[in-house]
């Protein structure tokens, strides 16, 4: 086993940073989520590099793919890497460009899809197989949760074939857990600032026992579904393993929402403060998935019961 | 061109190898009568079965593998190490407490010790026919280890030591003690300890067994009254026992593989609720599910810390990081149990007895929960200390 970055991955991702300390970050994600609107100049950039497409890359791969999806996640973009990157290459339509969606039922026509804000294509399964479909009309809708998204009017769809069902949902759930140790990381990362910075009581808030001990058990958690959604991308994406990066990554951005806006105070819950941006993200991204409880279930029956069928995306 | 290199989750064709050289090695030498089927706790028993496994184990080059081929061992690679502890766990621990003296108490003393305790000590360990006891924490020195109060005064060339040594395991059938004292002065904290290797049979010694809650592993007090060690019995230099501490403290944590029981536990829980006509319900899979996650993030979390070792870093906080999700598992494991079987968890001996009652001591018993957290908070969080007096290097142990 080999369990750290290789030189050839710390070298993609000190690439990509370069590129979205440029052009992501929370002042574009400001501006993109007034408008609603797909990054379209980054989601160029990250195509013309080889971001994108390093899912099929002989010299990358899914689980680079994946890693890109947690950095873009991490640094606030506003691309659907998931859609583009991975779930599109491993159903075999890696052609697909723009804000494509992802769905797990025809969507309600009141429900919203991240990133379906303009016509083009969303991916969702039926009964069994992953359609291609078109999105014939959109309407996007007003949200606070950091992603722009519509309702959409579905045209003509295609079918991806028997059993891209069952492949869709582990690489999206994967993408998500990705997803969401990116913007659990930010988190952290804004919360330990935070602590350090600010003094109460005549002492730095960082000294606090009660506060160390909540931090270490979130890092901890987050850590552990990094670690997860890793091994899920590298193997492939088999289900029970994509479950299980889903049940404990859910369960980590539920508990970092939480503790990071307990813990940052009224500060939080200021847009001038940018941790928001993420938090929002997260709890998004933990619905999408079908929540705690659905994923937990999933990843059981992963294990005791692989036939029976799913309850999360 | 080089391949594109990535990371690699994967056993080596080498290692599975060794695994199934191990698991063909416990097919075959565990004892019929063994009492520890997948599931249940591991021994901690010094016995007959566990002896004669422990010495079968040597007598194939299997008890030491990651020790030097000098001291008896094969310089296997640390994750041949960790595949001899997740078979020894998958199968109930058949080594008894042998495991103390290959993770730590050898090593140690191949990193401290004199030719002359290597000679003495280091060939009756690799051939597993020696148990020892750890004699660390103290009634008023559990988590602050630098407090501890069993003192040992210089009498020319020995040294009598008084004082009391409390959740001792092993002691009752220890031959000897890798004992904690303190040579220097209450103020010098860490500064003024020292290690000696005791025979557990020199007089003034008493043992005294603390009837517990938690299955069949024993606690001991231990009463040391004017015991004589010569200088020769201490394990590196005077005052020098910090150092030698800090070192098997990071050996021992760096992986029971409890994650592999709990596994174990929850395939055991299915089978029952299957069995009881619950396992459809999405609570019971729910339950299951988050703990099975768990434990897979434990396990991915110290496949870290070998793989650390493994490239030869010095220790860091990650095996914190991987003891504190290990702990989590075991309690969710624990928990998912006794929910799920309800009254039936009530008899004595059942699964959800045995686990609830296990893991009251999984956040205690080598550095509490509490001790692990600081030492995330400031070794991979870089916060700084908090005003309990914890050191960032403090090792903890309640044995």
């Amino acid at each position: 086993m080999d369990l750290e970055l290789t030189d050839e991955q710390r070298m993609i991702s000190e690439g990509l940073r370069t590129i979205l300390e440029r052009m992501a970050g929370p002042e574009r994600c400001r501006v993109l989520l007034e408008d609603g609107a797909h990054d379209t100049p980054l989601e160029k950039v990250l195509w013309d590099q080889g971001y994108l497409g390093m899912f099929s890359d002989p010299d990358a791969g899914p689980l680079e793919a994946v890693l890109m999806v947690e950095q873009v996640a991490r640094a606030l973009g506003t691309v659907a890497t998931g859609a583009l990157a991975v779930v599109g290459p491993a159903l075999g339509i890696p052609e697909l460009r723009g804000p494509v969606g992802l769905s797990r039922t025809p969507p309600r026509d009141d429900a919203p899809v991240r990133f379906a804000t303009a016509p083009g294509f969303l991916v969702m399964p039926v009964e069994g197989e992953a359609f291609l479909c078109e999105v014939d009309g959109v309407q996007p809708s007003p949200t606070s949760w950091g992603y722009p998204a519509a309702r959409v009017t579905i045209g003509s769809r295609r079918s991806l074939g028997p059993g891209s069902a069952d492949r869709m949902m582990a690489w999206w759930r994967i993408t998500i857990a990705a997803e969401i140790v990116g913007n659990a990381s930010a988190c952290l990362d804004v919360l330990l600032g935070h602590i350090k910075e600010r003094y109460q009581f005549g002492r730095s808030l960082a000294t606090l026992q009660a506060l160390q001990h909540r931090l270490a058990q979130l890092f901890v958690q987050v850590e552990g579904s990094r670690w997860l959604a890793y091994r899920a991308a590298w193997s492939g994406a088999p289900s029970a393993e994509a479950a299980l990066a889903a049940a404990h990554s859910v369960a980590a951005g539920r508990r970092t929402v939480r503790e990071c806006h307990q813990i940052c105070g009224a500060l939080g819950l200021t847009t001038e403060f940018d941790l928001h941006m993420w938090s929002m993200r997260i709890r998004a991204l933990c619905g999408e998935a079908g929540g705690v409880f659905a994923t937990q279930v999933d990843a059981g029956r992963a294990r005791w019961r692989p036939a029976g069928a799913l309850v999360a995306t | 061109m080089d391949a594109f290199s990535t990371m690699d989750f994967a056993w080596s064709e080498e290692e599975e190898r060794f695994r199934a050289e191990l698991e063909g090695f416990v097919v075959e030498h565990l004892p019929e009568d063994w009492d520890r089927p997948p599931g249940s706790l591991g021994s901690s028993v010094w016995s007959p079965a566990t002896g004669a496994f422990a010495q079968a184990l040597a007598q194939h080059g299997l008890l030491v593998p990651s020790w030097p081929k000098e001291y008896g061992g094969n310089a296997a690679s640390s994750w041949q190490q960790q595949i001899v502890a997740e078979v020894m766990w998958a199968n109930g621990e058949p080594r008894g407490p042998q495991y103390m003296n290959v993770n730590w108490i050898g090593p140690a003393l191949i990193e401290f010790g004199t030719d002359e305790q290597r000679e003495r000590f280091l060939g009756p360990m690799a051939a597993g026919s020696v148990v020892w006891c750890q004699g660390f924490s103290e009634p008023d020195a559990g988590s602050d280890l630098a407090s501890i109060r069993t003192r040992a005064e210089r009498d020319g060339t020995s040294y009598i030591v008084n004082g009391r040594k409390i959740w001792t395991s092993y002691a009752d059938t220890a031959q000897y003690c890798f004992l904690l004292v303190r040579t220097g002065t209450d103020a010098e904290r860490h500064r003024g300890l020292s290690v000696v290797l005791v025979p557990m049979d020199t007089p003034g010694i008493e043992v005294r067994k603390i009837p517990a809650i938690v299955g069949d592993h024993a606690f001991h007090e231990l009463t040391f009254t004017d015991v004589v060690v010569p200088e020769s019995a201490r394990l590196g230099a005077e005052n020098g026992g910090w150092a030698v501490v800090v070192r098997a403290l990071a050996n021992e944590r760096v992986g029971l593989p409890r994650y592999i029981r709990g596994e174990q536990v929850l395939d055991l829980v299915a089978q029952w609720a299957e069995g009881a006509g619950i396992l459809e319900q999405e609570r019971v899979l729910a339950l299951l599910g988050e703990a099975f996650a768990a434990c897979e993030a434990a396990r991915v979390l110290v496949y870290r810390v070998v793989d650390e070792r493994a490239k030869g870093r010095p220790p860091s906080g990650l095996a914190n990081v991987a003891r504190v999700a290990a702990v989590e598992a075991e309690r969710m494991v624990a928990d998912a149990t006794v929910e799920l079987m309800g009254e039936e968890g009530l008899v004595s001996g059942r699964l959800a007895d045995v686990q609830h009652r296990n893991s009251l001591a999984v956040g205690l018993a080598g550095g509490t929960f509490e001790v692990q957290l600081n030492l995330v908070s400031q070794l991979v969080l870089d916060l700084p200390r908090s005003e309990t007096g914890v050191r960032p290097a403090g090792p903890s142990a309640e044995k």
